[in-house]
């Protein structure tokens, strides 16, 4: 609504106003508003500042400084704290000091707890270089009269109008303060939302926070929703004029701006020339190492070309550190691997950073640092996935907890969080809100509301869901509360909470900052990501088991490389469990594309994904491999380019080469241009660099039909081009996996298991695979198996023992204590179980499992098994007599297993199911069947889907005793089988069997059937 | 001795007299019933709620109403009443005692039809079953519906033979059924130490009720205290002291029939028939008394100066009593006679007026004027709280609805007066979630010392909310 009192924004030139009591959505369920829209719209009204005062934090700053940048407005930077003796009150910082002591308040204040903060009058005594403003009310004056003291003429009292009835009387009171304390009043707006028209939504925030609906709120909510930014001509008619002045003289007194911090990374040598040299001389003698038969010349040319970079950018220290810590984990036996674009750094590689050869592959140090990147390099490293927490540790003690910390990252509202807790707040009942929420999956936007409420019968026109609608749209993309971001961590010379402030992560021990990852992008502030791969794992316990027994090469590097009978596996589509390459869309591509070198992995892997296959790169790569089509390339230095991929690019760095050569830009400016067209924004500068690109090319030869078809591929490709490097890193793994699965697939077996959760398959899926292969595998036994797989070596025989952790329900302790003991193998069960004190839930656990006593019925091991009670000292055991117990079928046994352990050694329960379905084929039959052909198959539920993207469509794997199946269900058959589809264990599917161009086939589902298993 | 047992599995359904269908019970997190329309669609009790609504988008959902259940079972246990006098309740239906030799009635079979018919007329329905104790005829109600089993017939083998699936505990129901123990007799043969060790004490003694080793011990329910009388008159009556003299006596019985169950009431009916129409009035207390007497002024102040509508020649009288909790009488005799006072002028007003013209008047939080205060039906008074208001300048006495102001010359006017605005404005914007309110109040100045509370909306309009005193 419009008030016809209030002038529009027209800027009054005689009224000078500056914000200085502002929140934004930082404060979490108060603020209304990103800081950016604040920002924005004072600028829009003229006025003179705006400080931002989140609520102990300081998480919004670094944005509301890009925009107030934009903008051209004065930012100041404070907080709002509410100290514990009672006084709420707004600290602004007047100068680098005052904000160092700013940061270092919240980080003392945050120390408490997450999520809170505790702060006391002491702790603000002693801030010198800050003013303090003082949210006046009776109950606190008291208590503020030290800080009043304290602070002298750095103290003022905050006036605050938002037209109440007790306005006049409030404007008494205030005048009535200032002579007692001898300070003047100062005017602000406790400011919430940048518009009115935020009202509801900081209504709905509120009764949020408040864990009850809007209508029980009461007082809780506003009165008005006078609390936003405010024409001046408004301010003018409410507050008196001295006030209003006052503002400004408090603004003018702060000159903070966030671009005089001054961030500085840990020296790794007393000097900057010093690091370098250090940097030189480590590079030169990893390379040797690397290259013990020479250096090639163009390896040693590119790295001097790097170091140089290095050099003139000042970001020597920080490889230094990464090298630092590459090595620590090394010492430790952590296996670990860079990624991503840093592969593309010969000194990376020269460091043991990163594994891709250079001399192998082409690399192009642009895409990872240029002078035309705004930004600092960062460098991403892989560790194996148990064993990060080591890493991180490791740079905490290394730096020091007050120099390191985790890059911090708001998680925000998605559709059904936002769509749950709205409901909640308006009242709706609770039944309806978990229904509602439950029609969105976690991934799933604000804009597919409509049609998901239309499609389950509710109508998304009604004045309640409208309502519900608009509210849910406001609140998406507005955050509900701080965490941590997966593995960047800061490192700094100085304590980091003189630069930003810290605070406390949901897990003991770590620290978080309150800047996310663009905020510390922004600030030009390093960072280290150290992710954890499950692969790296896997890799490490098979080397080490390799090792023990003597059975091969027991470090990554001495694994044999370009064997031809790993890559005859791979083109086989034999690769289930092998890392990248074992999902059906990669299995189904392998047997056309069929890798036979290195390089033809790194292709494998960078091509089955959605970018290139939607792109329509895969088909004309694979017809032009198999000589269907002839490549030809308008001139040598494309063909250098784009050669090895066969005229298709379908790398990001090919992309950069391309105008490089083409078009004669430099390789920083090409990376640039990649990432904004990534961006999807700045169309202007598109057309400005299709120009440039055509004049390049034109200069150089080219035919401008030509260039506009490399602009094309250019623009189309952007997006979602691969790296290379990445690639590369990620085939070096790819295989290595194979190669263990080629000739140690019993070792390989163990090492995954042990590894879980990880990879495409579960465990039950590689164990078949393993046997498939021949690999003779052993159940859990309570007597012969230890807590994880093992592999059991008898002479020349070899076997992998199932570990007790596969039994489901088993606790950790029981476990553990289970394995403690010695001699298991001459024991029996009752004596074990006895040693151990096995509660009753463990005992039962390993009997459902089969695991207690393997050659008695599994009736009698359950009995025994609930009848463990922990043992009296005094009185013996008493004696039970025997009962005589019915022996299981196979079928029951098979049930059972997969019940108790996921899987059964002893067949399948479709073997056994078959007998009831008789008109079923075995799923390994659908080879032989043409495309198109009516199949009729059977199988357990292994997952179903429905992917938002696939328009209702169902997706099914079932499994049989002899493979796997895919099913596609279409929606009006999902909704007439719907119980079937949602709770089903095993089906009967009737359906015509499809295959697709690229070999993957699914049997499109025309009738289901219930397939008990009882 | 024989046992007769009727078990309602449908028993939350029944809470629900008027359900749609498909309809279905939760307890919150799970089902515990569905109709056949819902089973149809493949709910089952034990299953999620949540996921009810995704199999079954028409269902209608209602959290379980235990005490709408309890109503059931006692109508249930009243209706098995008239047959035997120890009739015990189980939470999904009743037993009742018969010893088999004195018995009413000849033959039990007669004894179930007519039973049956009744609980099909009371719309209860649910199987039945005798047996020679109560946990097996339980048990047969629901395993084999219709069967009589006397201390004659081989029953111990029959009950042997029931599946384990219909033992009262769930969990080790499922247990047993693991260990591939089907029926109820495998599991007594099992050692007895060793069912007790794994299964507990409470299996133990419910199979010793089974077999008949152990007895059944129980309250026998009790049927609700009703207190009815008739008074006929052998002269018609025309005025309430008439009525009042003819009341005096059925009173003073109800007050020796509390005495005696040492019950209380608060509740009377009373219903005058005569000329062939009959007219009911209905008298309630604020608190439940243990006398009579109590109910002749409030009758009194029903009819005074109000002439009967018709002759009556016919008067009755009836209450229903609840067992008495606590006593009336305080230890110490302090201030409670205040409260006493209030409480009978209430009930004397409710007499007069009707109970639904009594109100109280309450505070609710909410920052639109109109909505602030609540009118609530008289309850015990609780505390009242008016936080949060304290700084607030708004008159008691509002004006609904709000009263259209006329402008002129620039102004509002009120009853031909110019109004000058005092203090103000005060923005009021709230309650969007369901009657959006914006507006800017001002208190305004009529002349004569008179102030008023007048408000603007963005319309321009101005309006009269209220007078300040």
């Amino acid at each position: 609504m419009r008030w016809s009192g209030q002038i529009g924004y027209v800027v009054m030139s005689d009224i000078r106003y500056a914000e200085l009591h502002c929140l934004s959505h930082f404060s979490f369920q108060r603020g209304a508003s990103s800081p950016v829209e604040l920002v924005r719209q004072a600028a829009a009204l003229g006025y003179h500042a705006l400080a931002l005062t989140d609520e102990c934090s300081f998480a919004g700053l670094v944005a509301a400084h890009r925009a107030a940048t934009e903008a051209g407005m004065k930012i100041l930077a404070g907080v709002e704290v509410t100290l514990v003796e009672g006084p709420k009150c707004v600290l602004l910082a007047r100068h680098v000091r005052g904000y160092a002591e700013l940061t270092a308040l919240v980080t003392r204040g945050r120390r408490a707890a997450k999520g809170r903060y505790h702060l006391e009058i002491s702790d603000v005594l002693g801030i010198g270089d800050c003013l303090l403003l003082w949210c006046a009310s009776d109950s606190t004056a008291a208590a503020v009269r030290p800080l009043a003291a304290a602070f002298g003429t750095r103290f003022w009292i905050l006036g605050e109008l938002h037209r109440t009835a007790a306005d006049g009387g409030r404007i008494e009171r205030l005048q009535a303060w200032a002579e007692e304390f001898g300070r003047p009043v100062v005017a602000a707006g406790d400011v919430h939302m940048h518009v009115r028209g935020r009202r509801a939504l900081q209504d709905v925030m509120t009764a949020i926070r408040l864990k009850m609906p809007v209508q029980e709120a009461g007082y809780a909510l506003f009165q008005n929703g006078e609390r936003h930014l405010r024409p001046l001509a408004s301010l003018k008619a409410l507050y008196p004029s001295s006030w209003l002045a006052e503002t400004v003289a408090v603004a003018d007194l702060c000159s903070f701006r966030l671009d005089q911090l001054r961030y500085d990374y840990p020296q790794a040598t007393p000097t900057a020339a010093g690091s370098v040299r250090r940097l030189a001389r480590l590079a030169m003698r990893g390379l040797h190492g690397r290259y013990p038969d020479g250096i090639p010349a163009d390896v040693r040319a590119l790295a001097a070309h790097e170091l140089r970079l290095i050099a003139e950018l000042a970001y020597a220290d920080y490889f230094l550190t990464v090298h630092d810590l590459v090595a620590f984990a090394r010492s430790r036996g952590i296996l670990c691997q860079g990624r991503g674009s840093a592969a593309n750094s010969v000194v990376c590689y020269a460091l043991g950073i990163t594994s891709v050869d250079p001399s192998r592959m082409e690399v192009l140090f642009e895409r990872f640092v240029s002078r035309e990147r705004d930004e600092p390099p960062d460098i991403d490293i892989d560790f194996e996935h148990e064993r990060r927490e080591e890493v991180i540790q490791y740079l905490y003690d290394r730096y020091g907890r007050t120099h390191a910390a985790m890059t911090g990252s708001a998680i925000t509202y998605r559709a059904r969080s936002a769509v749950r807790d709205v409901a909640r707040a308006l009242g709706w009942e609770p039944a309806l809100v978990d229904r509602l929420a439950g029609l969105l999956s976690w991934w799933d936007g604000t804009d597919v509301l409509e049609k998901r409420f239309a499609d389950h019968r509710y109508d998304p026109g009604s004045p309640m869901f409208r309502q519900l609608i608009a509210l849910v749209r406001q609140i998406a993309g507005q955050p509900r509360h701080w965490s941590q971001h997966t593995g960047g961590m800061v490192l700094s010379r100085e304590p980091l909470s003189g630069l930003v402030p810290v605070e406390q992560a949901a897990m003991p021990g770590r620290t978080v900052l309150q800047w996310t990852k663009d905020d510390l992008d922004t600030m030009r502030i390093l960072k280290v990501d150290c992710l954890g791969l499950g692969i790296l794992t896997v890799l490490r316990k098979a080397l080490a088991m390799l090792k023990e027994h003597g059975l091969g090469p027991g470090d990554l590097a001495d694994i044999p490389a370009e064997d031809p009978a790993v890559f005859r596996m791979i083109a086989a589509a034999d690769t289930i469990g092998v890392f990248q390459i074992e999902s059906r869309a990669q299995m189904a591509l392998l047997p056309r594309l069929k890798p036979r070198s290195f390089y033809d992995l790194v292709i494998q892997v960078a091509i089955v994904r959605p970018g290139p296959i939607q792109g329509h790169m895969v088909h004309p790569y694979l017809r032009r491999r198999a000589g269907l089509e002839v490549v030809t390339y308008p001139s040598s230095a494309i063909e250098k380019v784009l050669g090895r991929t066969l005229g298709v690019p379908l790398f990001q760095e090919q992309v950069i080469k391309l105008a490089v050569v083409a078009a004669g830009f430099s390789p920083g400016e090409a990376d640039s241009l990649r990432r904004s067209m990534a961006a999807w924004h700045h169309e202007g500068d598109l057309a400005a660099f299709r120009e440039r690109l055509r004049e390049g090319m034109r200069r150089q030869g080219y035919t401008l039909s030509y260039a506009d078809e490399i602009y094309g591929q250019i623009k189309g490709f952007g997006a979602y081009g691969f790296p290379e490097s990445h690639a590369a890193s990620f085939a070096l793994l790819a295989y290595a996996s194979a190669w263990l699965k080629c000739y140690v697939p019993d070792v390989y077996l163990c090492a995954m298991l042990n590894s879980q959760p990880l990879g495409f398959y579960a465990p039950a899926q590689l164990i078949a695979d393993a046997r498939r292969h021949g690999v003779r595998v052993l159940p859990p036994d309570i007597r012969h198996s230890g807590a994880e797989t093992q592999l059991v070596v008898n002479g020349k025989r070899r076997a992998v023992r199932l570990g007790l952790d596969r039994v489901r329900n088993l606790s950790q302790t029981g476990c553990v204590a289970i394995g403690r003991i010695a001699c298991r193998e001459t024991r029996t069960a009752d004596e074990i179980v006895q040693a151990a004190a096995l509660s009753c839930a463990d005992a039962v656990a390993l009997a459902r499992a089969g695991a207690l006593y393997a050659e008695a019925s599994r009736s009698q091991a359950l009995w025994k098994g609930l009848g463990v009670m922990p043992a009296l000292p005094l009185f013996a055991e008493p004696e039970e007599p025997d009962v005589r117990w019915p022996s299981w079928t196979q079928a029951e046994k098979v049930g059972a297993d997969y019940r108790s352990l996921g899987f059964s050694l002893q067949g399948h329960p479709m073997a056994f199911l078959r007998q009831r379905a008789p008109q079923t084929i075995p799923i390994a039959a659908l080879g032989g069947r043409r495309s198109g052909a009516q199949v009729v198959i059977g199988g357990l539920v292994i997952s179903r889907q429905r992917p938002q993207s696939a328009a209702g469509l169902i997706f099914m794997l079932i499994e049989d005793d002899t493979g796997t199946a895919n099913l596609i269900i279409k929606p009006e058959i999902g909704e007439r089988h719907r119980a079937l589809v949602l709770g089903a264990a095993a089906l009967v599917v009737r359906g015509r069997l499809e295959r697709g161009k690229e070999g993957v086939q699914h049997v499109l589902v025309g009738a289901l059937e219930a397939l008990s298993a009882g | 001795m024989l046992w007769l047992a009727v078990v309602v599995p449908d028993l939350p359904l029944l809470a629900f007299p008027d359900r749609p269908s498909p309809f279905a019970v939760t307890d919150g997190r799970r089902l515990v019933a569905c109709d056949d329309k819902a089973g149809a669609c493949g709910l089952h009790p034990g299953m999620p709620a949540t996921e009810s609504g995704v199999l079954c988008p028409d269902l209608c959902l209602r959290d379980r109403d235990e005490v709408a259940e309890g109503r059931v079972l006692s109508r249930l246990a009243s209706i098995l009443y008239r047959a035997s006098p120890r009739v015990g309740v189980r939470p999904h239906g009743a037993v009742a005692q018969f010893t088999d030799q004195v018995t009413p009635f000849r033959d039990i079979r007669r004894v179930m039809d007519d039973l049956r018919g009744r609980l099909r007329e009371a719309g209860i329905g649910g199987t039945m079953a005798c047996a020679p104790t109560a946990e097996a005829a339980l048990l047969c109600a629901v395993a084999e519906p219709g069967c009589i089993l006397t201390g004659r017939d081989k029953w111990r083998e029959f009950v042997a033979g029931l599946p384990v699936s219909c033992l009262p505990f769930p969990g080790s129901a499922a247990q047993l059924d693991e260990l591939r123990i089907r029926t109820l007799g495998e599991c007594m043969a099992l050692p007895r130490a060793g069912r007790m060790r794994r299964f507990g004490a409470g299996m133990e003694a419910f199979f010793g009720r089974l077999v008949g080793e152990r007895p059944e011990v129980f309250v026998s329910w009790q049927p609700p205290i009703v207190f009815s009388r008739r008074v006929r008159l052998s002269y018609a009556l025309d005025n309430e002291e008439a009525l009042l003299f003819a009341l005096r006596r059925p009173l003073a019985h109800l007050t020796d029939t509390l005495r005696r169950h040492d019950a209380m009431t608060d509740r009377l009916t009373l219903a005058l028939t005569g000329d062939g129409q009959t007219q009911t009035q209905v008298f309630c207390l604020t608190a439940p008394v243990r006398r009579g007497e109590v109910f002749l002024p409030l009758v009194r102040e029903r009819f005074r100066d109000r002439t009967l509508p018709f002759a009556v020649s016919d008067v009755h009288v009836r209450c229903d009593c609840a067992q008495a909790r606590e006593g009336t009488l305080a230890l110490w005799a302090e201030g409670g006679a205040r409260a006493e006072e209030w409480g009978v002028l209430v009930d004397r007003l409710q007499a007069r007026l009707g109970s639904s013209s009594v109100c109280a008047l309450r505070w609710h939080a909410d920052h639109r004027p109109e909505r602030a205060t609540r009118e609530l039906p008289w309850a015990s008074p609780g505390h009242v709280s008016f936080g949060g208001m304290a700084e607030a300048n708004h008159p008691l006495w509002l004006v609904d609805p709000p009263e259209a102001l006329v402008v002129a010359h620039g102004g509002p006017r009120w009853q031909g007066r110019p109004l000058a605005c005092l203090e103000g404005p005060e923005r009021i914007e709230s309650g969007w979630w369901d009657e959006a309110v914006v507006r800017e109040y001002f208190v305004a100045h009529a002349g004569q010392g008179q102030r008023l509370w007048i408000f603007r909306t963005p319309g321009n309009e101005w309006f009269l909310q209220g007078y300040f005193a």
